[in-house]
């Protein structure tokens, strides 16, 4: 969201919080409106006062709902956003850490398995541990390629390459090959190697 | 007694580790846009160096884009560009080095 929708939600959110908690002060009659508000909005506000008890609560639910909505609207756009890039500890000492983003270790076993005659297309996800790194690729390959072959030829391939490029284990490669170029659906990848 | 020391300016020190860095084949750093971090003064910017001063000593974080061949890791090159920073810092003032991190935002191969 940009910063002009941000200040939008933001100056909303506190009329609403502003608005309910005026109305249901003025509803149980903690807020004299003549008191409070100037001349053309007492009038509006005045009838509030005078309501039969069932509209009453009604309007307090109202108001209590209004509230609840606005504070969590203003809570969630105030609060701090994170901007840090998902990373990966590639080392960490005395001197400090070392991190690598994932989507470059992404790139990087993507770019590999892709150079092997077959591999089409690639698609990874890292997931890293204290012992090592787990990987789960999805592969689009050539119709004519034996996926099985292909498999372990890419396993072997990601695997000295990471291991090689960052210095840490690769405990696990999940792969999933198909035909069809690769779409975002991630379901039902398979183990094949731990 | 307390050691006196002369507490060199953050910009000359970001500077200096920002030009120790990509004197080192393969490593750059980012830019504008691309870079998360900067250490900021009144009219000045350096970008992908962060120099901080902690209870008298000095943290320093560094964004790299790397350029890997076939017999670089990462590892080796991020162990060469800590000692390049560290013996650039030193050349400059005596202050206590506490941390370097470094964040690799890009990789890159090199056939």
């Amino acid at each position: 969201m940009n910063i002009f929708n941000r200040i939008v939600v933001i100056a909303g959110s506190i009329c609403l919080v502003m608005g309910s908690s005026s109305l249901f002060l003025i509803t149980i009659g903690m807020v004299d409106p003549q008191e409070w508000f100037p001349a053309p909005w007492h009038e509006v506000l005045i009838p509030f006062t005078q309501l039969d008890p069932s509209r009453g609560w009604s309007v307090v639910g109202i108001c209590l709902g209004g509230l609840i909505v606005g504070a969590l609207l203003s809570f969630l756009e105030l609060r701090p956003h994170s901007t840090k890039v998902p990373a990966l500890v590639v080392e960490k000492d005395d001197l400090g850490h070392i991190t690598a983003s994932m989507t470059s270790i992404q790139d990087l076993v993507n770019r590999e398995a892709e150079n092997i005659e077959g591999v089409r297309e690639s698609q990874t996800h890292v997931q890293n541990s204290s012992r090592g790194i787990h990987l789960q690729c999805r592969l689009s390959v050539t119709p004519h390629s034996n996926a099985a072959q292909l498999g372990q030829q890419v396993q072997k391939r990601i695997k000295a390459a990471v291991e090689h490029f960052l210095g840490k284990p690769v405990l696990g490669i999940n792969l999933q090959t198909q035909i069809a170029p690769l779409t975002k659906h991630t379901k039902g990848i398979q183990s094949r190697v731990h | 007694m307390a050691k006196l020391l002369d507490l060199i300016d953050e910009r000359v020190i970001a500077e200096k580790v920002r030009t120790s860095v990509t004197s080192i084949p393969g490593i750059e750093v980012p830019v504008d846009q691309d870079a998360d971090l900067s250490t900021v003064g009144p009219g000045w910017r350096v970008w992908g160096i962060g120099v901080h001063r902690v209870a008298g000593s000095l943290n320093i974080e560094i964004e790299l884009i790397v350029t890997l061949n076939k017999k670089s890791s990462i590892p080796s090159i991020s162990a060469r560009v800590r000692r390049k920073v560290r013996t650039s810092i030193q050349s400059l003032t005596s202050e206590q080095i506490r941390w370097i991190n470094l964040q690799i935002l890009d990789v890159r191969l090199k056939d």
